[in-house]
Parts: C-alpha cells; sequence; structure tokens
C-alpha cells in the first residue's frame, strides 16, 4: 500500500515538472513600457456621443448584480483549474486508461439515476422517472453496478435530470447570475438545487455504504469517491478557461450558461426530448417547420 | 499447341491491359468527381466546412505538446494575467525531419481547430511541426507582441520572426532537424510570405519551402469587405442586431427539439442543413464574427498601450470591474475606422511620416510580388470562390504564381481546409 502511493506521488511529481517548459525571454524592446501615445480620437464610453455609437449587443444581457464578485470568482476559478485542477485532472487521465475511465463515467452515470428518478417524480413527468427507473434497474443490475451502461445500448438513453430543473418547473425564477468558486457558473435556483442534489447523493451513498456493510471509514471513503467524482467531471468537460481568445469571455460564458439554461427548461416543459442523434439525420426540422 | 498457348497468352495479356486501362479510367473518372467540394455556395462553406463524413482522418494522431515562453518583465495588465505565458504547440518526429511552423489565420490560436488539423496533417507527412497563434490573437498581442497593435504586416511579422527564432534555438538542442518550412492559413498565409522574404535578408531560417493556404491579397480590403457586409445597404431592411437574433433563434430552436448538447462538428453540420439557416444571411454572420475578433484584438490593444481609444487614459481595469460597456464600443468600430483612428497615428508616432498608403500597400501582397514571382518555393493553395477575394485577386494570384498557385472551384474561405483532396494536396505540396 505504502509503495503504491510512494509510486503515485513519484509518477505526479515527474508529470508535473514534465509538462512545466516554459521558455524565459528577456528583451527590453518587449517590456511593453509606456509608449506615451494617445489616440487622436476617443471612443470610450464615457460620454453621451460615444455610447450612442455602441453596437447593439443588449442580448448579451443578463441579470448579474453580483457581476464585480462573480467576475473575481471566475478568474479565481481560471487560476485554480490551470494549478491545481488540470494538472490533476492530466495525472488522473494518465494512470487510468479510457476504457477504465468510462466505466468510472458510467457507474458515477449510474448513481445519478437515482437523482434523475426522484426529480422526474417530483417533476411530475412519467417520461423521465420511468427512464431513469429502467436505466438503474439494468444498469445496476445486467451493467455490473453501473460500470457498463447497456441501456444506453439498448437505445434508453439518459435524460438526466436534477433539483434546479425541478425548481424551474414549479415556476421558481431562476434569479441573478453567480458565479459558484471551483464549480462555476450558476443562478441562484440552480445553486439550491446543486445543494438539494448534494443532500440526496450524500443519503444515497450512506444508503450504498449500508447496502455493502461499509460500517467504518465512511468519511475517507466518501472524500474518495467525491475526489474521483470531480477528476472524473472535469476530464470529461473539453471546456479551459480563456480559449475562446476573447477578453470578453466572462460575458459571453455568462449568456452561453443563462440561455443553455433558459433552453433547457423549455426542453423539459415542451417535453421534445428525443433519442438518437437527430443531426446525423439528413435535412431534419424542426416540429415548427413540418406540418 | 504452342501457337495456340502463345496466342492465348497474348489475348490474356490484352485482356488484362484493357481491365487495368478501363479500371483505371473509371478511376480516374471517379476521382474527377469526388475532388468535388459538396457545397457550391461559398459562404455556406465558409461558415460550416467540411461535412464530417469528407473530413480528412488521421491513423495515428500524434501526442501534441502545448509549450510556453514567458518575457520577463513584461507589463502585462492585471487583467490578461492569463496572457503571461505565450502560448504554441509542438509535434516532433523521433528522427531527422523538415520543420514547419503554421501560423494561425486572424482572431485563432495556436490550437483552434483548425490549427490542431494542420499539426496533424502535416506531422503525418513527415514533419516536425510547430503552431503559432496569430499576432492577432489576444495571447500573441499581450504575452509577446512588440508593438501591441496588430494589423500592420511588417511589424507583426517582425513578431513572428522574433518568436520562431527563439523556438528553433530551443528545438534544434534537442532535435534535429533537416529544414525549416512555413505555411499558414487565410492572414497566417500572408504572413507566412512576409516572414519568407524577411529571411531573404536575415537568413536564419533559409525556407525549403513556403506555402500559403487561402491567403487574402489585400488585408485592407479584405477587412473592409467583412465590413460592407454589415452596411444597411447589404443588410436590407435589416439591422445587424435582428441577423444575430435570428442566429440564436434558429440555434435555441434545434437545440431544444434534439438531443444535441455538445456543440461539435456535427452540430454545425446539422446546423448547414437546416431549414431555418438557408435563409439567413450568411455573409453578415461572418462580418458579425469578424467584427467580433476585431473588437477583441482593438480592446486588448488599447489596454495593453494604455492609448485611451477604449478604456479612459486615467481608468486603470481590475478583475471586477465590467467590460460590456467596452465591448459595445468596440464592437461598433469598423476596421477602416481602427486603421484611421489607432492604427495609423499609432504608427505614425512610432514613425512619423508613416501614410494611409503606406499601409495599405504594406499589407498587400503586391508589395513583395516580385519576390513571390520568382522564387519557385512559394505555392499557394485556394479556392477560386474564396470570399475574401474579388476576382483581380484571383487573378493577381494566377498571374503571379502561375503553375504554383493550386486552386479548387469551391470551398469558400478555408471551408474545404479539413475536405480530404485539399488535404492531400496540402500535405503533397509542402513535401514536394
Amino acid at each position: 500500500m505504502n509503495i503504491a502511493r510512494h509510486l503515485i506521488l513519484f509518477c505526479l511529481i515527474l508529470l508535473l515538472s514534465g509538462c512545466a517548459t516554459s521558455l524565459k525571454k528577456v528583451d527590453p524592446d518587449l517590456a511593453l513600457a509606456p509608449k506615451g501615445f494617445i489616440a487622436p480620437v476617443s471612443r470610450a464610453p464615457v460620454t453621451a456621443a460615444n455610447r450612442k455609437k455602441e453596437a447593439d449587443l443588449e442580448f448579451l444581457d443578463v441579470y448579474d448584480p453580483w457581476n464585480s464578485m462573480n467576475r473575481y470568482i471566475y478568474s479565481f476559478n481560471a487560476q485554480f483549474d490551470r494549478a491545481i485542477y488540470l494538472p490533476f485532472v492530466d495525472v488522473y487521465t494518465t494512470i487510468l486508461p479510457v476504457p477504465v475511465r468510462k466505466g468510472v463515467t458510467n457507474a458515477i452515470n449510474n448513481l445519478n439515476e437515482v437523482k434523475s428518478f426522484t426529480n422526474g417524480i417530483l417533476q411530475a413527468s412519467c417520461d423521465r422517472t420511468f427512464t431513469a427507473f429502467s436505466r438503474f434497474l439494468i444498469n445496476s443490475s445486467v451493467g455490473i453496478l453501473g460500470i457498463m451502461d447497456l441501456a444506453s445500448d439498448w437505445g434508453i438513453k439518459s435524460k438526466e435530470t436534477g433539483f434546479g430543473d425541478t425548481l424551474g418547473v414549479w415556476g421558481i425564477p431562476k434569479g441573478p447570475y453567480a458565479v459558484l468558486p471551483f464549480l462555476g457558473p450558476s443562478n441562484v435556483r440552480d445553486t439550491v438545487g446543486w445543494t438539494g442534489d448534494f443532500a440526496l447523493l450524500w443519503y444515497e451513498m450512506n444508503w450504498v455504504y449500508d447496502l455493502a456493510g461499509v460500517k467504518e471509514g465512511r468519511t475517507a471513503i466518501g472524500i474518495s469517491e467525491a475526489t474521483i467524482r470531480g477528476l472524473n467531471l472535469r476530464a470529461n468537460v473539453p471546456f479551459r478557461y480563456y480559449q475562446t481568445g476573447s477578453p470578453f469571455e466572462y460575458d459571453l460564458i455568462r449568456f452561453l450558461y443563462s440561455k443553455k439554461r433558459e433552453l433547457d427548461m423549455e426542453k423539459l416543459e415542451s417535453g421534445t426530448e428525443f433519442g438518437g442523434k437527430p443531426y446525423m439525420k439528413k435535412d431534419f426540422k424542426t416540429p415548427k417547420n413540418t406540418e | 499447341m504452342g501457337i495456340v498457348k502463345k496466342n492465348f497468352k497474348h489475348a490474356l495479356q490484352i485482356f488484362f491491359a484493357a481491365t487495368i486501362f478501363i479500371l483505371l479510367n473509371t478511376s480516374f473518372a471517379a476521382c474527377a468527381t469526388d475532388i468535388q467540394f459538396p457545397i457550391s455556395d461559398p459562404y455556406k462553406a465558409t461558415v460550416f466546412g467540411t461535412p464530417p463524413a469528407l473530413i480528412h482522418q488521421f491513423a495515428n494522431p500524434v501526442a501534441t505538446k502545448e509549450c510556453e515562453i514567458i518575457v520577463e518583465n513584461r507589463k502585462i495588465p492585471d487583467i490578461f494575467w492569463y496572457n503571461e505565458e505565450f502560448f504554441y504547440t509542438t509535434a516532433m518526429q523521433e528522427e531527422e525531419a523538415p520543420l514547419v511552423f503554421i501560423i494561425a489565420g486572424t482572431g485563432s490560436e495556436h490550437d483552434s481547430t483548425k490549427m490542431k488539423f494542420l499539426t496533424q496533417l502535416f506531422y503525418e507527412a513527415g514533419f516536425h511541426v510547430v503552431a503559432l497563434s496569430s499576432p492577432t490573437h489576444m495571447n500573441f498581442l499581450v504575452g509577446i507582441s512588440e508593438y501591441a497593435a496588430p494589423g500592420y504586416v511588417p511589424y507583426d511579422v517582425q513578431d513572428i520572426y522574433r518568436v520562431m527564432k527563439w523556438i528553433k534555438t530551443e528545438l534544434e538542442e534537442d532535435h534535429q532537424i533537416k529544414s525549416y518550412n512555413i505555411t499558414g492559413y487565410s492572414l497566417g498565409a500572408m504572413h507566412s510570405a512576409f516572414v519568407a522574404k524577411l529571411d531573404e535578408e536575415r537568413k536564419d531560417f533559409c525556407f525549403r519551402r513556403v506555402l500559403m493556404i487561402n491567403p487574402p491579397v489585400s488585408l485592407y480590403t479584405s477587412a473592409l469587405r467583412f465590413d460592407s457586409w454589415l452596411s444597411p445597404e447589404n443588410l436590407g431592411n435589416k439591422t445587424p442586431r435582428q441577423v444575430i437574433d435570428e442566429l440564436i433563434q434558429a440555434f435555441s430552436e434545434i437545440y431544444v427539439h434534439s438531443s444535441v448538447v455538445d456543440l461539435d462538428d456535427n452540430f454545425l453540420y446539422a446546423l448547414s442543413k437546416h431549414t431555418d439557416f438557408s435563409n439567413m444571411d450568411l455573409r453578415a454572420i461572418i462580418a458579425a464574427s469578424f467584427r467580433m475578433t476585431s473588437a477583441n484584438m482593438i480592446f486588448c490593444s488599447d489596454v495593453c498601450i494604455n492609448a485611451g481609444y477604449i478604456v479612459p487614459v486615467d481608468k486603470q481595469l481590475s478583475t471586477g470591474d465590467n467590460l460590456m460597456p467596452y465591448t459595445k464600443v468596440a464592437a461598433a468600430i469598423t476596421f477602416e475606422d481602427y486603421i484611421d483612428e489607432y492604427l495609423l497615428p499609432y504608427l505614425q508616432f512610432i514613425t512619423p511620416g508613416t501614410t494611409k498608403g503606406d499601409v495599405v500597400k504594406n499589407c498587400h501582397l503586391d508589395s513583395i510580388k516580385d519576390y513571390l514571382a520568382e522564387n519557385d518555393k512559394i505555392l499557394v493553395l485556394g479556392n477560386e470562390d474564396d470570399i475574401i477575394l474579388n476576382k483581380d485577386d484571383v487573378e493577381f494570384i494566377r498571374k503571379t504564381f502561375g503553375e504554383r498557385a493550386v486552386l479548387f472551384p469551391r470551398g469558400g474561405h478555408c471551408g474545404n481546409l479539413m475536405f480530404k483532396p485539399f488535404a492531400l494536396k496540402a500535405q503533397e505540396m509542402l513535401k514536394r
């Protein structure tokens, strides 16, 4: 056990040092020293005349009264992501080969079916409740504790839903936009929803430990499980901070998150999710266009 | 008996020869039809790119390496802390090989989708690969550029050249490099030509091959073209805002009424097939996307040199500041305004006496026309229907490069970059 631990630590250090190949250069011409140039015309949005010339980008506006704090947290998350999160994710993806990670993802998704099932009931959606129920049943048994996602192979695709969705279905407004430390973009409703999801997971895992007869060391197991969840989650998200190449990334992400959640709710309410990959079909049309 | 046998053998030979001939002929015919890119509308091709099934696939994609350069003592504005390192990608062969630098197009970074593709493509062709962001990308601008005001090709090229030299020295320590080559797409193609020209004086690389993929002929006229697509005359009775709203609406429709959750290439392909999309003003969308890129660039530049163009001189931006008001003013600036109100005055500040004519001329392939015409090592790969070129531009390319210019009939601007026949052609031309 001790040897294994040392080995992992060794690999980790090796990997971390291997990644850092930064070339350092000194060139006084490149110091970006103030040159004293002032543009003859100013477009700064400080005069009424300049404001009149603004591009119409109001579609990007999102209710964000805490935007100053949110921007700091966004920046903090980006630093955390670069310095700690991603390097650990790199180690995780290096140590575990793709098939193993696939199994981990499947097992986690399977545990999440309990959440979808519960919320399916709360949303009074037979479709989502039944999907979650059958997926959980199939994957937990034939899929060997959820390691294999046989339900998807059999055409029962996941319809994950959580407390955030439920609150939305109940007509609770989404509230201001909020960037959460470590977790990223959210809004007040989704934040409350995530707390609910977390509480449910807590009970669920205790139930699993009861079933498995784990009496001692639940905290340690719980922490390991949460760590793996975190690493696995990040490994499956291709997003990288500041990869948009835009200094206005915060605003773009805020818009995309809000729009996506708005559309998710529309999707839930209209019940128009259908399986398969419709985008592979040729000339697929939206219901609006088909008579 | 012997004669019969001989005759039979002869007949058999003829038969085989005939079969092979027919087979060859049909396969040639098949090639000729295969070679046609399926999207005939150049604007559609530009926006949606190559349909997934026709993209060149890599049998053994290489694991690339992200490297970084830090310029010490550089005064990087606080809000741009994440650009303290200048990033680039390398993909090195095990053995001795020629090396190719790839320069990204306007606003693109070293590991954008197109750049990733080109990196794999030229690695597959046997090259060591170094992929660089465009000088118009914020990481380049903030992290390593000398004047931090992109768009003036001679200065941008000096920046690229300096970085390339550093990387060359670094890589030569651990790798065997047979020769140096350079390529780039879009604005990066124009940069490659000017870098090669600069190298004729400085002789650090002595390039073996220069491949320009979808180059503009004049940066100025191409940029003005984009801007004109957002003018009231071209938009008809719509405002740019309405065009964007329609775009968002179409996106939303598709998202809500399908199980699509990932915005990958297939999704883009689905969009191109979507009825709501075919009637949309694609030119306006292309122009709006260019405008966003240029807004990013203008804002970054102004913050770096504190020129008071977008952000008041006495305003020190911090991480918590709302940037939206600046986004809005920056997004309203045309390329022409950028030159007249910012770039040209700045260039005049650095070199008094610079005229607008100089700026336009120095960002035009015509200024190095003789060099391009005389050097067999410089090749062009592009499309006849490239939307950033007008008839005269296409004529200029044909005249200047002659046989060294290969133009596909369709593909728009970089729309067929990943299209198999186009990609294979790029490999062949760089290896040639």
